[in-house]
């Protein structure tokens, strides 16, 4: 027989006996030896437990009772100025001009894109920072709506990463590692707590279209990895066809695509029984949601019937589809529905060059949804178990990349530092967390690592960390990689 | 030199232990008539044996003097011994007395048998002293352990993840130490004089003085023995298996924060590293953390078959957390109606729910007189649902609801009055309702520490 054959071939009677003669025998001796069972635990029956365990829990529900049950990431990708938006510096402004101290600037990495300069100016933030709410909050003056929910927001000024680079450091921040190919948190979270809504994918990724610049968005950052495929972020786009070849073609009818559905699944089940492909299962059940989503989804993105009190709330953006504040509003739409994950992405952060003129417009395409969203989901009591997180990939120089001029400047990017902020269930609220240097170039204090970050996510969900693995080429892998501690500062 | 004597004894007695069975065994043998000519053998050994009997006996008393043993099997071990020992010196005689003659009759056979019972008792309950009395029956067939009467241990649960008033002492503590420490220091052992089986004797100490300095775990020589390097040999315990680091640093834990016999795992300063331990190996989270705390759940979750039943009509139900027996329950389906039959069939299961999400699921007032009879409920969502003030009254008598949401609900002032009564809640939630700011500032003031968010921004 050839070998290819022997993927084709299930087990015989015969293979049976001939691979597990020596397990055969052994437990017959074991029978014979102890016929009571007198020398065996009393509850090894229990353990036989139905369900995928991992780490010695069974998939689909928390290790231990969560504070969170949803969560909303809106990623900034190309990595917000923390010295420009939330990290209030006031000595830079005698320092302006000036050369950054080699002490403060020590050992961090820097890109090729500044290394070489000769001078490492300092500049303060051209915006004025102020107290807000009865925390205290510092914010800059471009965050206007933000600063009506201050007392909402738990901030955290010390984020710090490893990469320098935005592929890896979103890569890093999305999946735990900097290397492609591990699955995104979203896809984790569906993978251990599994979906609270039979008619939509438990995580979602949302787009923005209203960005002029910005770095490249790999499908892979909401990828499931490793992880079986029904895990992975499913996009969502604006316009007609939210979800790419949902619709059945002209000509066919709801009723066509039931019963070809049907047929299908029995050409499936037979290819199952041949290869016993988990795979297999997978696409079964992907395309039998696919066929809910036909109705699920029009339903869920369908906006008409929000008044208009809400779209004045998100901005005038939130009714032009695909900008970030509609987005923001389908976002509370789809946690409405109990969607697990939703992820929007937001690009035109990466200020090299030019900050005074871009920071203006990116902040204010972003502050009012960010801020209607966190105020739209308290009314609403959601978010009393709805996690809000804002954030990039990492920060923003405090010397300017190039030449500081009267009307411009602009920052590298700066992993030894960054701010991210937290709304929504079991995280206190009104906190500032973490401090940094005089120059918001180094974490002077309680620093928050990335995988510190993923592990407090994973705390608030409900899942320990450490003890949600999947196995994949011989090795447990878990989000936090054997990194990670939960940041119990910040919990309420 | 009498410590010496003393110490030598476990040397000396197995020797006429073992000179004197033979010597039991060969004296059936030659009493029925049998290997005549050992009779003169026999007399030396019984007259061997006796002496060694009495040899052991006077070194056992002296160890008597400076060991920590317990009264009884002492008391038992020692009578039995002289016992022994004159019951030998007596065969030893009857045989001396006539070396030629066979010896015969009730007089030389039933002190023969009582000496080879005494042997064997004297013998077990000096292993029982120095080994401990469970020294054999814990390592004995589950069937001879029943015989024996003894239960084996079992490690106390390591599950706190409900126990909310759990304490240091007696739920992290006095675990380890029974596991690893009470074979030898308990009331029938007290090896060195130490007692660690309950509070009392942990407190008293042990023959060289406390063994616990509160506050100060390195002084503290219940620590500082188990945390020696193993080899070390002065390190606890002697056998079995080393404590974990984790029950290392608990106890280590306890100790510096004062040894405290009834203080609760939630008063105590914890570190992150103690934190994490018992999180992580007692499931234990601070109570603040735990949603389920205070609630009175049955011990047994639903049968699967039920379970099942009841997600057949539409509901996702899952326990709130693994190993949890409360339960959450949402429509599986959003924008689906959710019928008041429907509702009424989770009655079934009504004592479990805890957090009930019925969002959106066009419910009505008559669903709510269901929820109503659900006792455990803790969080309830009701928003954007055509119920109206007389579904709401019921809900005020849901003893443990702390969250409920009435968004965008019919609900107006004279619902809110009937909740005025409901304590347990701390947040409500009223946005887009016909109740009027005089309404919410009525309930604001019936119930100060509630927490009211309303929508007009």
């Amino acid at each position: 027989m050839h070998s290819c054959d022997n993927y084709n071939r299930q087990y015989s009677r015969r293979d049976f006996l001939t691979r597990t003669t020596m397990g055969l025998g052994a437990a017959a001796l074991a029978g014979l030896l102890d016929p009571l069972g007198l020398f065996s635990k009393a509850d090894t029956a229990g353990a036989a437990e139905a369900g995928a365990l991992e780490g010695g829990f069974p998939l689909g529900q928390p290790h231990f009772p969560p504070r969170v049950k949803r969560v909303i990431y809106l990623f900034q990708s190309g990595g917000p100025s923390q010295v420009d938006l939330f990290d209030y510096k006031p000595e830079l402004m005698r320092m302006q001009g000036q050369d950054l101290p080699p002490s403060v600037r020590g050992t961090q990495r820097q890109t090729g894109m500044s290394a070489g300069q000769k001078s490492f100016p300092v500049v303060p933030s051209p915006y004025q920072f102020k107290q807000h709410g009865q925390s205290g909050l510092w914010l800059s003056d471009r965050l206007p709506y933000l600063a009506a929910v201050a007392d909402e927001l738990t901030v955290v000024r010390s984020m710090y990463t490893e990469a320098i680079n935005h592929d890896p450091a979103a890569t890093f921040i999305q999946t735990g590692s900097q290397q492609p190919g591990r699955p995104a948190i979203g896809s984790w979270v569906s993978y251990g707590l599994g979906s609270e809504n039979d008619n939509l994918p438990s995580f979602i990724v949302l787009l923005s279209r209203n960005t002029p610049s910005g770095q490249p968005l790999y499908d892979r950052l909401w990828g499931n990895g490793f992880l079986p495929s029904h895990h992975q972020g499913v996009k969502f786009r604006s316009g007609k066809d939210p979800v790419l070849y949902l619709e059945n073609p002209g000509g066919v009818t709801h009723a066509d695509r039931r019963r070809q559905l049907d047929y299908l699944s029995q050409l499936q089940q037979l290819q199952m029984a041949e290869t016993r492909d988990p795979e297999i299962e997978a696409k079964i059940s992907q395309y039998e949601m696919a066929f809910r989503m036909q109705t699920s989804v029009p339903e869920a993105l369908d906006v008409s019937g929000e008044p208009d009190h809400v779209y004045d709330l998100y901005g005038p953006d939130s009714r032009k589809p695909g900008t970030f504040a509609a987005n923001c509003l389908l976002a509370r739409r789809l946690i409405e529905r109990n969607v697990r994950f939703v992820q929007l992405y937001h690009q035109d952060w990466d200020h090299h060059g030019g900050l005074p003129q871009m920071m203006p417009d990116v902040c204010k395409v972003t502050d009012q949804p960010s801020a209607a969203l966190v105020q739209d989901l308290r009314q609403r009591g959601l978010l009393e178990d709805t996690l809000v997180i804002w954030g990039g990939e990492f920060g923003r120089t405090t010397y300017s990349q190039g030449k500081v001029t009267a009307e411009t400047f602009g920052r590298d990017h700066h992993p030894g530092c960054f701010t991210m902020w937290f709304a929504g269930g079991g995280m206190k609220k009104g906190l500032s967390y973490g401090t940094t240097d005089d120059f918001s170039f180094n974490v002077a204090e309680n620093g928050v690592h990335i995988h510190d970050f993923q592990a407090t996510l994973m705390h608030l969900l409900g899942i320990h960390h450490e003890q949600l693995t999947f196995k994949y080429q011989g090795r447990r892998f878990r989000l936090t990689d054997v990194h990670g501690k939960v940041v119990k500062d910040l919990l309420a | 030199m009498n410590e010496l004597i003393g110490r030598l004894h476990p040397l000396l007695v197995h020797l006429p232990a073992g000179v004197l069975l033979i010597a039991c065994l060969a004296g059936y043998a030659v009493s029925r008539g049998k290997w005549q000519r050992l009779g003169n053998p026999l007399a030396w050994l019984f007259a061997a044996g006796s002496l060694g009997a009495l040899l052991s006996v006077w070194s056992g008393l002296q160890l008597a003097q400076q060991g920590s043993y317990e009264a009884d099997t002492l008391g038992w071990h020692k009578w039995l011994g002289i016992g022994t020992a004159a019951l030998s010196a007596f065969l030893a005689w009857q045989v001396l007395r006539r070396p030629l003659e066979r010896p015969s009759g009730p007089i030389f056979l039933i002190p023969n048998t009582l000496l080879l019972l005494l042997i064997f008792a004297t013998g077990h309950l000096g292993g029982s002293l120095t080994h401990g009395p469970e020294f054999l029956a814990e390592r004995s067939p589950r069937w001879i352990q029943r015989i024996a009467g003894y239960e084996p241990f079992r490690a106390a649960s390591a599950d706190l993840s409900r126990s909310d008033s759990a304490q240091i002492y007696r739920h992290l503590i006095q675990p380890v130490l029974d596991q690893s420490c009470a074979g030898c220091h308990r009331p029938g052992r007290m090896n060195g004089g130490l007692d660690l089986s309950s509070p009392e004797a942990i407190a008293k100490g042990g023959i060289s003085g406390p063994v616990i300095r509160p506050g100060n775990p390195q002084e503290s020589e219940l620590f500082h023995r188990v945390a020696l390097p193993a080899h070390h040999p002065k390190f606890m315990p002697t056998s079995g298996p080393a404590l974990t680091f984790e029950q290392v640093q608990l106890l280590e834990w306890w100790i510096a924060a004062g040894a405290s016999y009834d203080q609760q795992i939630q008063d105590a300063e914890r570190s992150p590293a103690i934190s994490r331990i018992l999180e992580q190996h007692y499931r234990w989270t601070p109570a603040g953390d735990n949603p389920l705390a205070g609630l009175n759940l049955p011990a047994a979750p639903p049968s699967a078959a039920l379970l099942d039943s009841l997600r057949g009509l539409g509901f996702i139900i899952k326990p709130v957390a693994h190993d949890e027996s409360a339960l959450e329950v949402m429509p599986a389906k959003s924008g689906v109606q959710v019928r008041t039959e429907q509702v009424a069939a989770l009655l079934r299961i009504r004592e479990q729910i805890v957090w009930l999400n019925l969002a959106g699921a066009q419910v009505q007032d008559g669903a709510l007189q269901h929820i109503a009879r659900m006792p455990n409920l803790v969080k309830l969502r009701l928003e954007r649902n055509p119920v109206s003030d007389a579904g709401i009254a019921g809900l005020a008598g849901l003893r443990h609801l702390r969250s409920l949401n009435l968004f965008s609900t019919g609900v107006t002032d004279a619902g809110l009055r009937s909740l005025a009564a409901a304590e347990s809640l701390q947040t409500i939630y009223l946005g887009g309702t016909r109740a009027t700011p005089g309404g919410i500032s009525a309930l604001q003031a019936a119930q100060p520490g509630l927490q009211i968010v309303t929508g007009n921004p």
